[in-house]
C-alpha cells in the first residue's frame, strides 16, 4: 500500500503542496504564499500565512 | 412505525391534550423544523405580539429523533420571535429531543401564560405543570441541578431559561445540559414572558422501529460514510473551530465589528492554543459518531476552575471580532452566556457595533455610562456587556432589546454601522469575498443566518463536474468570489437542509462542509427502514421547499417580508476588504450582480420577482390550503 504523503491545499490558489518532514513553514510553488502548518499525526494543516 | 405524539399545554388554563401525527402531515413536513413550520403556522394568531400569551412555543424533535441514525439527537424549537418578528427557529444538540421521544413524545405546542413561574415535568405519556418559583432567579446550571435532585432523577433532561429569559432579553436562549443552547431568535424570551422556566423530561418507553435489521445494518453503513470524510476527523479533533485557521488566513472574517478581515496576530487564538491550554477530551451529543464538542477548563487566572463545553467556530470568532484577545476571555463570556442563557452571537455583534461607535465618537462615555469602550479593553469590556445586557444593567439596557430598539438609542447615524439582516445580528464572517455565502444570510427565513443554507463547500474549490451533481444543476463556478451558480447552491441548500432539520440530524452530518455527506437519497433510506414511511428523495426535495415556503409565508404575513428584506448591510455594498490572501482581498458585493442572484434565487423556488411565493408555487406545494388546522 502507497503511504499518503502529508499535503496541504493552497488556499489561495488551490494547488496542492507536497510537505517535507520537520517542516513548519511552506511556500506555495504556484503563487508564492507562505504559511505556518502544524502536524497531527501523519495529517498537517495550515494554521496561519507566515510573517515576513 | 414510532408512535410520538403531539402535546399541547395551555399554561394559562392548565389545560393539556394529546394527539397523534399523522402520516399525511409526516409527508408533507417530516417533523422537527418542518413541522414546527406548520405548527406556528397554525397556532400563532396573524399580528400576534410575541410577548403575548396568544404566541406559542413550538418544541419538536426531528422524525428520526432518537433513533438509531447517526446524530439524530437534534432538538428544534419555534416561536415567533421577539427579536425580529419573524419566524423564530433554534436548533440545539444534546440529548433532551430524544428522551422527548422515548417519552412518547415529538411535538409540544406551548400557549398561554402561566399565572407564576413554572416548569412542566413529562414523565413518559403523563404531562404535569409543576411550581417553578423556587427555580426563577437561578441560572441555566442551577436550575437543571435543582430540577434533577426535585425529582430525585439524575437521568432527566431538561431544557431550560436563565435569567437572561426571565428578564426578557429579546435575545435570550434556552439550554439543555452543559453545552447546547439554541441560542438564536430569542425562544428563550417567549418561554420567560410564559413564565416557563423549564421542561423536565424523563422516557423509557423505547422507540419501535419498522425494520430493526435493515435499520441498523443502513445506519452503520452510514456511520462508515460519515467517518470516512476528512471533514468529520476534523470535527471530532477540533469541532467547529477547525474551520477559523482556514477562514482567518483567507480573510473571511469580521474584526473589530467590519473594518477588517482578517486577525494579524492570530497566534494565541487558534484552536491548537486552545487544545495546549485549556482542553480536558471531546463529548458528543446523542448518538453521534463524530463527538465534536470540546471539554475546556480554564486553569489559571482570574477565572480559574471554570469548566464548559464547546465553543463553537462561531463563539471564537464573535468574540475575537469584538475585541478579545486571549482565550480566557472567550471561554469565560461564553460561560457567561450559557450560564445566564443569552445568545453569544448577539451579544458579540452589539459590543462590537457600540466599540465602533464610540472609536468613531459617535457615542462618548456619557452614553456608555463611564465605559471607557476602546478596543485594547475589550478583555475586561466584554464580560461587562454581557452581565450588563443580561440584567438590563447601564448601558447594556439599551442593548438588550431589539436592534431598531438599541438604533433609537443611539442614532440614527449608528445604523450604517450595525451588522444585522432582518434584526439578527450577522455572525462574524466576512462574505464580501463569497457571494453565495452573501446570498444565503441575506435571504435566510429568520434573518441573518448562516445555518439555513451556508455552501460551505464553496470555499473548497471543487471540480464545477462535481459540484453540478452534488447541487443537481448548473452552470456552477469553482470559485467562491464567482457568481455564477451561487443563486443554485443555496436554493439547493436551504431545501436540503430544511429537510435535514425536520429529519433531526445534525449539520455536521450535512452536505455543509462535504459532498460526501447524507442528504435526499439516505435520508429517504432511513424514514423507511426506520419509520416505516416510503418517501422518495423527490418528495423530500419537495418537502423541503414546501418548509421553506411555508417559513417565508409565515414572515410574509407576519411582516411583509419581500425583497426589500433580502439585503446586506450597506458597508458589504460600499466597503471593500482590506486584508487577507489576494483572492479575497479588495472585493465588495457587486450590488447589481447581487440583484441578479436574487432574481435567479427567487425563479428557483418559484416565487415572483419580489419575492413572493406565487399562487402556482402554492399550489404545487399544497400551502394554498394553508392554514388547515390538520394538527
Amino acid at each position: 500500500m502507497e503511504e499518503k504523503k502529508p499535503r496541504v491545499r493552497c488556499l489561495n490558489c488551490f494547488v496542492r503542496i507536497d510537505v517535507l518532514p520537520n517542516v513548519k513553514k511552506i511556500t506555495c510553488p504556484n503563487c508564492g504564499i507562505k504559511y505556518v502548518i502544524v502536524r497531527r499525526g501523519w495529517d498537517v494543516k495550515i494554521v496561519g500565512e507566515a510573517k515576513e | 412505525m414510532l408512535e410520538a405524539k403531539v402535546a399541547y399545554i395551555d399554561l394559562t388554563t392548565g389545560k393539556i391534550t394529546q394527539r397523534p401525527i399523522p402520516d399525511t402531515l409526516r409527508r408533507l413536513y417530516v417533523g422537527g423544523r418542518g413541522l414546527n413550520a406548520y405548527l406556528l403556522y397554525n397556532h400563532v394568531p396573524p399580528g400576534t405580539d410575541p410577548l403575548d400569551p396568544d404566541n406559542v412555543v413550538v418544541l419538536g424533535g426531528g422524525l428520526l429523533c432518537g433513533t438509531p441514525a447517526p446524530s439524530s439527537g437534534r432538538c428544534h424549537l419555534g416561536t415567533k420571535s421577539p427579536l425580529t418578528g419573524l419566524i423564530g427557529s433554534t436548533n440545539m444538540g444534546g440529548f433532551f429531543a430524544p428522551e422527548l421521544a422515548f417519552a412518547g413524545f415529538h411535538h409540544l405546542v406551548i400557549s398561554g401564560r402561566a399565572e407564576r413561574p413554572v416548569y412542566i415535568y413529562i414523565n413518559n405519556d403523563e404531562i404535569e405543570i409543576k411550581d417553578g418559583t423556587h427555580l426563577w432567579g437561578k441560572d441555566t446550571f442551577e436550575t437543571q441541578k435543582l430540577i434533577r435532585e426535585e425529582l430525585k432523577n439524575e437521568e432527566v433532561k431538561i431544557l431550560c431559561i436563565g435569567q437572561g429569559g426571565e428578564n426578557l432579553v429579546r435575545f435570550a436562549c434556552v439550554r439543555t445540559g452543559l453545552k447546547n443552547a439554541g441560542g438564536r431568535t430569542g425562544v428563550g424570551c417567549v418561554m420567560g414572558s410564559k413564565n416557563l422556566k423549564a421542561i423536565a423530561v424523563s422516557g423509557n418507553r423505547g422507540l419501535k422501529l419498522a425494520d430493526p435489521e435493515r435499520a441498523l445494518d443502513y445506519c452503520y453503513q452510514l456511520r462508515k460514510q460519515i467517518m470516512s470524510t476528512k471533514l468529520a476527523n476534523a470535527l471530532a479533533v477540533d469541532g467547529t473551530m477547525f474551520i477559523w485557521n482556514i477562514t482567518n488566513t483567507t480573510g473571511l472574517l469580521r474584526l473589530r465589528n467590519f473594518q477588517e478581515n482578517r486577525l494579524e496576530d492570530w497566534e494565541e487564538l487558534t484552536v491548537d492554543k486552545l487544545h495546549e491550554n485549556y482542553k480536558l477530551g471531546m463529548a458528543g451529543c446523542f448518538n453521534c459518531p463524530i463527538s465534536c464538542r470540546t471539554k475546556f477548563e480554564i486553569r489559571s487566572g482570574p477565572y480559574a476552575g471554570i469548566i464548559g463545553e464547546g465553543p463553537e467556530y462561531n463563539t471564537q470568532m464573535s468574540f475575537i471580532n469584538a475585541g478579545a484577545t486571549s482565550w480566557d476571555t472567550i471561554l469565560y463570556c461564553q460561560y457567561l452566556c450559557d450560564k445566564y442563557g443569552i445568545d453569544v452571537t448577539e451579544v458579540a455583534n452589539r459590543t462590537a457595533w457600540v466599540m465602533e461607535l464610540y472609536q468613531r465618537g459617535l457615542i462618548d462615555s456619557q452614553i456608555t455610562g463611564g465605559l471607557v469602550l476602546d478596543w485594547d479593553k475589550a478583555n475586561e469590556i466584554l464580560p461587562l456587556m454581557v452581565e450588563q445586557m443580561c440584567f438590563k444593567k447601564d448601558f447594556g439596557a439599551l442593548l438588550s432589546g431589539t436592534v431598531w430598539e438599541a438604533i433609537d438609542a443611539l442614532g440614527k447615524e449608528s445604523e450604517y454601522y450595525l451588522m444585522h439582516v432582518k434584526g439578527m445580528s450577522n455572525i462574524a464572517s466576512d462574505e464580501r469575498a463569497t457571494p453565495s455565502l452573501a446570498l444565503g444570510i441575506a435571504t435566510a427565513t429568520r434573518g441573518s443566518d448562516h445555518l439555513a443554507s451556508r455552501p460551505a463547500i464553496d470555499l473548497m474549490h471543487l471540480p464545477e463536474e462535481v459540484l453540478e451533481e452534488l447541487y443537481e444543476g448548473g452552470p456552477m463556478s469553482s470559485d467562491f468570489t464567482s457568481y455564477v451558480g451561487k443563486s443554485r447552491m443555496i436554493w439547493w441548500s436551504e431545501r436540503c437542509y430544511a429537510v435535514g432539520d425536520s429529519v433531526g440530524t445534525c449539520k455536521t452530518t450535512f452536505p455543509f462542509f462535504s459532498p460526501h455527506m447524507p442528504k435526499f437519497e439516505e435520508w429517504s433510506q432511513l424514514i423507511k427502514y426506520i419509520a416505516g414511511l416510503d418517501i422518495s428523495p423527490d418528495e423530500l426535495r419537495l418537502a423541503g421547499e414546501r418548509i421553506y415556503t411555508l417559513e417565508r409565508m409565515f414572515n410574509y404575513r407576519e411582516k411583509g417580508i419581500t425583497r426589500k428584506d433580502d439585503y446586506l448591510p450597506e458597508r458589504y455594498y460600499r466597503e471593500e476588504t482590506k486584508g487577507g490572501l489576494p483572492i479575497s482581498k479588495g472585493k465588495k458585493i457587486d450590488r447589481k450582480k447581487f440583484d441578479q442572484m436574487l432574481d435567479e434565487y427567487y425563479a428557483l423556488h418559484g416565487w415572483d420577482k419580489n419575492g413572493v411565493p406565487t399562487k402556482e408555487t402554492l399550489e404545487k406545494l399544497g400551502l394554498d390550503k394553508e392554514p388547515s388546522h390538520l394538527l
